[in-house]
């Protein structure tokens, strides 16, 4: 029996000796991101760097804020917005990459897709107004949208939405009202469409997966075009043209110096 | 479906992620289970101390309002508490959730343990404490030499068991930012958005673990029943 004892003890010895070694490996620097974003594919592709994913931005940028993580990956506006409720945050003004935000709709809809396009092309100047009040933070003149109940069997005069609304200022609660850009424009589709709108708010790794399951027509939530994604489900044309960038705490110099992309991501691998 | 799983698993190495997830999660319910077996055998010793005098009774009711407050509140909560709100405020920094985690999870599993093992310890015969401090032997020696080990033999199913519920329940830490079992499982239908196969092969890895520690539970009752007639 105490034979017994002393091996499981020798045992737990090495386990915690193999934990520690472990523990030092991951060295190089700290990048966190939301799950299932475009900025978290971009960092996990870089070298010599660990990558770690939380349910929102602002729970990533929380953690960097308590010194658990060196870099924030985020799209730019958002990254803004972030920057307004979360103190000491530094937003590093060089682009990393440009993309374009599209709106998803379900494969199986061909005419959805084409209406969508045409409202996109006609109200123009509408969808324009609504980007630039969030952008300046014109917060008098936001308007918020109220989610009907989804109901299967009027399937066909609702328009539902996946989105996840945790993205400001693309999507955003307030009480039981949805705010942001995607939740107007998403507001003008139906409106235009003769539907009621119904916005399904979930986690946003599951927002484009959603889309053509559970009568769910199109997912808005500030979703970057991919190819991945183009093989899951169907883009609009691109409505706003986004970049991702890097934020830092405020008290962290190392990027002051670097002039472009190239400079930046040297000091970040080289980290 | 098993192609692009094979092509995630093997080709792209993601079984790499799903390596490093099992052994964040055995860690987690390993490294758990142990620091519960400590904290749970000092509550429990704590409380069927006899209660004459003032510190086991004072003592006695801290005891009671940590196994209260462990299985008072679920554990993503305390996970969330501990990584979000305790962490900042005692101003420590970690590179990963994984030792919060660990924490987290002996804390809590030190109130169930306490249980378990007050009600092995107040199932060996009463004889054997009065027969211990009869030959001399202090409080503390009886307890520790002779009705504790005979506590943990009829504890040991239940204390199997515990295990296994921490080992399951560890896929709760990507509340936390941890890549576990189940997050690098998923990680690995993200790109299709098809998720049938990782989460099936998921839920076997769980429970082929399961199965190989209800063995070796069995295994491990029967070489101790060795000792009884």
């Amino acid at each position: 029996m105490k034979k017994f004892i002393a091996l499981t003890l020798a045992l737990v010895l090495c386990l915690s000796l193999f934990a520690a070694c472990g523990a030092k490996e991951e060295a190089g620097a700290k990048i966190v991101a939301q799950k299932g974003t475009t900025s978290f594919m971009y960092a996990e592709k870089l070298a010599n760097t660990k990558t770690t994913t939380y349910d929102t931005f602002a729970l990533a940028a929380k953690d960097m804020i308590n010194g658990n993580a060196d870099y924030l990956f985020v799209d730019k506006t958002t990254a803004k917005s972030l920057a307004k409720e979360i103190e000491g945050l530094k937003i590093i003004e060089i682009a990393l990459s440009s993309e374009n935000y599209g709106i998803g709709i379900d494969k199986n809809q061909a005419d959805l897709k084409t209406k969508i396009d045409d409202i996109l092309k006609n109200k123009a100047a509408e969808i324009d107004a609504i980007k630039e009040k969030y952008m300046n933070g014109e917060e008098d003149k936001y308007v918020g949208v109220t989610s009907g109940t989804k109901d299967g069997s009027k399937a066909d005069k609702q328009l539902v939405v996946a989105t996840n609304a945790e993205f400001a200022p693309w999507e955003y609660k307030e009480g039981n009202q949805f705010y942001g850009i995607d939740m107007e424009i998403a507001k003008l589709f139906a409106d235009e469409l003769g539907m009621e709108l119904v916005i399904d708010d979930m986690e946003f790794d599951a927002v484009v997966g959603a889309v053509g399951k559970q009568n769910v027509d199109i997912a808005m939530s500030g979703i970057t075009i991919t190819t991945e994604r183009l093989g899951v489900i169907n883009f609009s044309e691109p409505y706003y043209t986004e970049s991702i960038v890097c934020v830092v705490p405020a008290a962290n110099t190392e990027l002051d110096s670097a002039g472009t992309v190239v400079d930046m991501l040297n000091v970040i691998c080289a980290k | 479906m098993w192609n692009e799983f094979i092509k995630q698993f093997i080709t792209l190495k993601g079984y790499e992620n799903v390596v490093n997830g099992l052994w964040i999660t055995v860690q987690i319910a390993v490294f758990g289970l142990l620091i519960g077996i400590l904290i749970g055998t000092l509550i429990a010793v704590v409380r069927v101390m006899p209660k004459y005098k003032r510190l086991p009774r004072i003592l006695d009711k801290i005891c009671v309002c940590y196994i209260e407050l462990f299985r008072g509140t679920p554990m993503v909560v305390q996970l969330l508490i501990g990584y979000w709100v305790l962490l900042p405020a005692l101003g420590i920094t970690v590179d990963s959730g994984v030792p919060v985690a660990i924490v987290v999870f002996g804390l809590n599993s030190g109130a169930y343990v306490s249980e378990i093992m007050r009600g092995g310890i107040q199932s060996v015969d009463p004889g054997q404490m009065e027969a211990g401090r009869a030959l001399g032997l202090t409080y503390a020696t009886t307890m520790l030499k002779i009705v504790v080990p005979q506590a943990i033999k009829n504890i040991l199913p239940t204390l199997g068991n515990e295990f296994i519920v921490l080992i399951k329940e560890t896929s709760i830490v990507s509340f936390i930012a941890v890549t576990d079992l189940y997050k690098s499982f998923k990680q690995l239908g993200d790109p299709t958005y098809d998720y049938t196969m990782p989460y099936l092969m998921l839920a076997l890895t769980y429970l082929v673990m399961v199965l190989l520690i209800s063995w070796g539970v069995r295994v491990l009752e029967a070489k101790m029943k060795k000792s009884e007639r």
